[in-house]
C-alpha cells in the first residue's frame, strides 16, 4: 500500500504543486485587494454595493464583518478559489480508479499480490495528502499576504479553523468523486459526472439563498456546509457542518470500496 | 498430490444479455505449457481475467495453484505472474522505475531475483531503461511487460498474446526463456491467435470458441482424425490413379494431392503400384486444424469437435 501511495503522490505531484501554488497566490492577492480596496474604512460601504447574488456566493447574505478578517474569511469563497479546489479534488478522484481502467494500468498494479482495499486506501490517502496540502497552501499565502501589506487584526488561528473547513468540504467531493471514479470505467466519464453533481450542487446552494422555494434544497449541497465567514464571526469551528462534509466525504468512499472490491475489471 | 496449477469447472460469466464464457472446463497440470487458443471475442481474455482475479464468476468453480479465484485472489498473486493484453505502464515513469515499482508490490526491496537475466535475455538495455516509457516502441513495451511478468520468478505465468509484436527473433528468445522456465518448474499458460506459437511450444491446448471450449487436449492428438494431405509427383501422369485411403482432391499432369483421409499405411501400400517422382505428405498444421473449428460453419465445427476434453 505505501508503494501505490508513494505512486500515486509522485503521479499527482504536478498537479498538486500547480494547484496549491494557485491557491497561494489567491490567498495573497486576496490580502491586497483588501488593501487596495482602502481596507477597513470603505469595506462595509463596498459590500454593500455587492449584488444580492454576489453575496450568495460568498454566503454573505446575513452581513459581513466589517475588519480585515470577514474580508478574507468570505472571499475563500470566490469561484477561483473553489474551482481550484473542486478541480484539483475531481481530476484526483477520476484518476484513482477510473483512469487507471481506461488506461489499464490496473491489471498490472493489480496482478500484483495488492488487495482491492489496499489499492483503494492508498489512492484515498494520496487524496487526504493532496487536499491538505491546498489547505495549507491557501493558509501560507494568507499568512504571506499580511506580512507583505502589514494588514493586521487578522487572527491565523480562526485561518486555520477555516482550513479545516475547507479540508472537510474537499474531502465531502473527494467522497463523491471516489464512489464516481470506482463504478466508472472511464477517466474522463467519472470527471464528467462528478463536475456535474459538483456545479448542480453549486447552483442548488446558490438558489436555495436567493429564492425562497429552493431554500429547501439547499441542505442538500455541500456548498451549503461549507461557510468560512461563519468561522471567522464565530472564530469557533462549525461542528456540525464539518460533521456533515466528512460524513459525506465517509460514505462515500466507504460505497467506493464496497463497489471497487465487487465490481469487474474488463475495460 | 498437488493441485493442477489451473482448474476451470463449469465456468460462467454473463455481461449483461452476452454470454462470455459458457461452461468452461478445463484444467493445466503443473509445469507444463498450456496453450489457450481462439479468435477475437471467443472468451480468452475475459477466462484470463476470471483466473487472475479481476472478474468474478456467474456460475461454476476456478481455482489457481489450488486457491479460489473469488476468495484467495491474494494469495493467488504471491504466485503468479501476469501479462495482460492491454499494456499501459502509467505516466512519466522510466522502464527501470516501472519494473522497480512493480517488485515493490511484490515486496522486493531491490531488484527482482530474475529481473537481470530477463533484461539481458530479452535485450533490453541500461540506456533504454533509463528513459520514459512514453518513448518505447510497441515491442519494447512488449518486452518490458514480459520483464514485470516474469522477474519475481513466479510458479504460474498467465500471459495474454505475449508474442504479439514481438520481432521473429524475439519470439524465439521468448521461447527458449519458456523453456527453461519450464525446466525449473514454472507453469506457462498462454493465450494467442498465433497459431504457430502454440504449436511450437504447447503440450496442451485448449481452443475457445463463442464462450465454449471446443477442443482441448495434446496439440498433437487435436490432429487426429483430421483430414491430411498428400501430393504425389508420379513420373509419368495417368488418368487411372488411384489408391485405397486416399482421395483425389486435385490433378495438375502428373501432380496429384490426395485427402489422406483414413490409414496412412494403405495409401503407402497403394502408392507402391506406381511409379513415384515425389512424394510430399504435410502434416496438418494447427492453422488447417484451427481453421477447422472457427470457419463458422457450426454444424461442421460441432460435428468434429465435441464440447469437453479427450486425448
Amino acid at each position: 500500500m505505501v508503494e501505490l501511495f508513494r505512486r500515486t503522490m509522485i503521479g499527482q505531484r504536478i498537479g498538486l504543486g500547480a494547484v496549491s501554488l494557485g491557491l497561494f497566490g489567491i490567498s495573497v492577492i486576496i490580502v491586497y485587494t483588501f488593501k487596495a480596496l482602502g481596507g477597513a474604512a470603505v469595506i462595509a460601504d463596498f459590500f454593500e454595493l455587492l449584488p444580492e447574488g454576489m453575496k450568495a456566493i460568498l454566503h454573505a447574505q446575513g452581513g459581513f464583518a466589517t475588519d480585515a478578517e470577514g474580508y478574507l474569511a468570505a472571499d475563500y469563497r470566490i469561484p477561483p478559489y473553489l474551482v481550484a479546489i473542486s478541480a484539483f479534488v475531481i481530476a484526483s478522484t477520476s484518476g484513482a480508479v477510473a483512469r487507471e481502467i481506461e488506461r489499464g494500468t490496473v491489471l498490472m498494479l493489480l496482478a500484483a499480490p495488492v488487495a482491492r482495499w489496499r489499492f483503494l486506501a492508498a489512492k484515498v490517502a494520496a487524496l487526504v495528502v493532496g487536499i491538505a496540502t491546498l489547505a495549507v497552501s491557501a493558509l501560507a499565502g494568507t499568512w504571506v499576504g499580511l506580512m507583505l501589506t502589514g494588514v493586521e487584526g487578522v487572527s491565523m488561528a480562526t485561518f486555520a479553523l477555516i482550513q479545516v473547513t475547507t479540508f472537510a468540504f474537499a474531502f465531502s467531493i473527494g467522497g463523491i468523486g471516489m464512489l464516481v471514479s470506482s463504478l466508472t470505467s472511464d477517466g474522463g466519464q467519472a470527471m464528467g459526472i462528478t463536475t456535474a453533481i459538483v456545479v448542480v450542487m453549486f447552483f442548488v446552494d446558490f438558489l436555495s439563498l436567493l429564492w425562497e422555494p429552493a431554500e429547501l434544497l439547499g441542505p442538500l449541497a455541500v456548498f451549503h456546509y461549507y461557510d468560512p465567514l461563519s468561522v471567522s464571526v464565530a472564530d469557533a469551528l462549525p461542528l456540525a457542518d464539518v460533521l456533515v462534509l466528512m460524513t459525506v466525504g465517509i460514505v462515500g468512499t466507504a460505497a467506493a470500496f464496497v463497489v471497487f472490491q465487487r465490481r469487474d475489471i474488463t475495460r | 498430490m498437488s493441485s493442477p496449477a489451473i482448474l476451470l469447472n463449469g465456468v460462467t460469466k454473463h455481461f449483461g444479455s452476452v454470454e462470455a464464457l459458457r461452461g468452461v472446463d478445463f484444467d493445466v497440470q503443473r509445469g507444463e505449457v498450456f496453450g489457450f487458443l481462439g479468435p477475437n471475442g471467443a472468451g480468452k481474455t475475459t477466462a484470463i481475467r476470471v483466473l487472475t482475479g479481476f472478474i468474478s464468476l456467474d456460475a461454476g468453480t476456478a481455482q489457481v495453484l489450488g486457491f479460489d479465484v473469488g476468495r484467495e485472489s491474494v494469495e493467488i498473486k504471491r504466485h503468479l505472474g501476469f501479462l495482460p493484453d492491454t499494456i499501459s505502464f502509467g505516466r512519466g515513469l522510466t522502464g527501470e522505475a516501472f519494473l522497480n515499482h512493480i517488485g515493490r508490490l511484490h515486496g522486493f526491496r531491490g531488484a527482482p531475483p530474475m529481473q537481470r537475466e530477463l533484461l539481458d535475455r530479452l535485450e533490453l538495455s541500461s540506456s533504454a531503461l533509463k528513459r520514459g516509457v512514453k518513448g518505447y516502441s510497441t515491442g519494447m513495451g512488449k518486452k518490458l511487460a514480459l520483464v514485470q511478468a516474469m522477474q519475481h520468478d513466479p510458479e504460474l505465468l498467465i500471459l495474454d498474446e505475449p508474442t504479439e509484436s514481438l520481432d521473429p527473433l524475439v519470439r524465439q528468445t521468448l521461447f527458449e526463456l519458456f523453456r527453461d522456465l519450464q525446466k525449473r518448474g514454472t507453469t506457462i499458460f498462454m493465450s494467442s491467435h498465433v497459431l504457430a506459437d502454440v504449436e511450437e511450444i504447447c503440450e496442451r491446448v485448449a481452443l475457445i470458441r463463442d464462450g465454449r471450449v471446443v477442443r482441448f487436449g495434446p496439440v498433437d492428438d487435436l490432429r487426429v482424425g483430421r483430414v491430411r494431405t498428400m501430393q504425389v509427383t508420379l513420373r509419368e501422369a495417368t488418368d487411372a490413379f488411384a489408391v485405397e485411403g486416399g482421395r483425389v482432391v486435385e490433378r495438375d499432369g502428373r501432380v496429384v494431392r490426395l485427402a489422406v483421409e483414413g490409414d496412412i499405411n494403405d495409401v503407402i501400400r497403394g502408392l507402391a503400384g506406381y511409379d513415384i517422382e515425389d512424394v510430399l505428405y504435410e502434416r496438418m498444421s494447427l492453422e488447417e486444424l484451427f481453421l477447422g473449428y472457427y470457419r463458422g460453419d457450426e454444424g461442421e465445427a460441432s460435428a468434429d469437435a465435441p464440447e469437453g476434453q479427450y486425448g
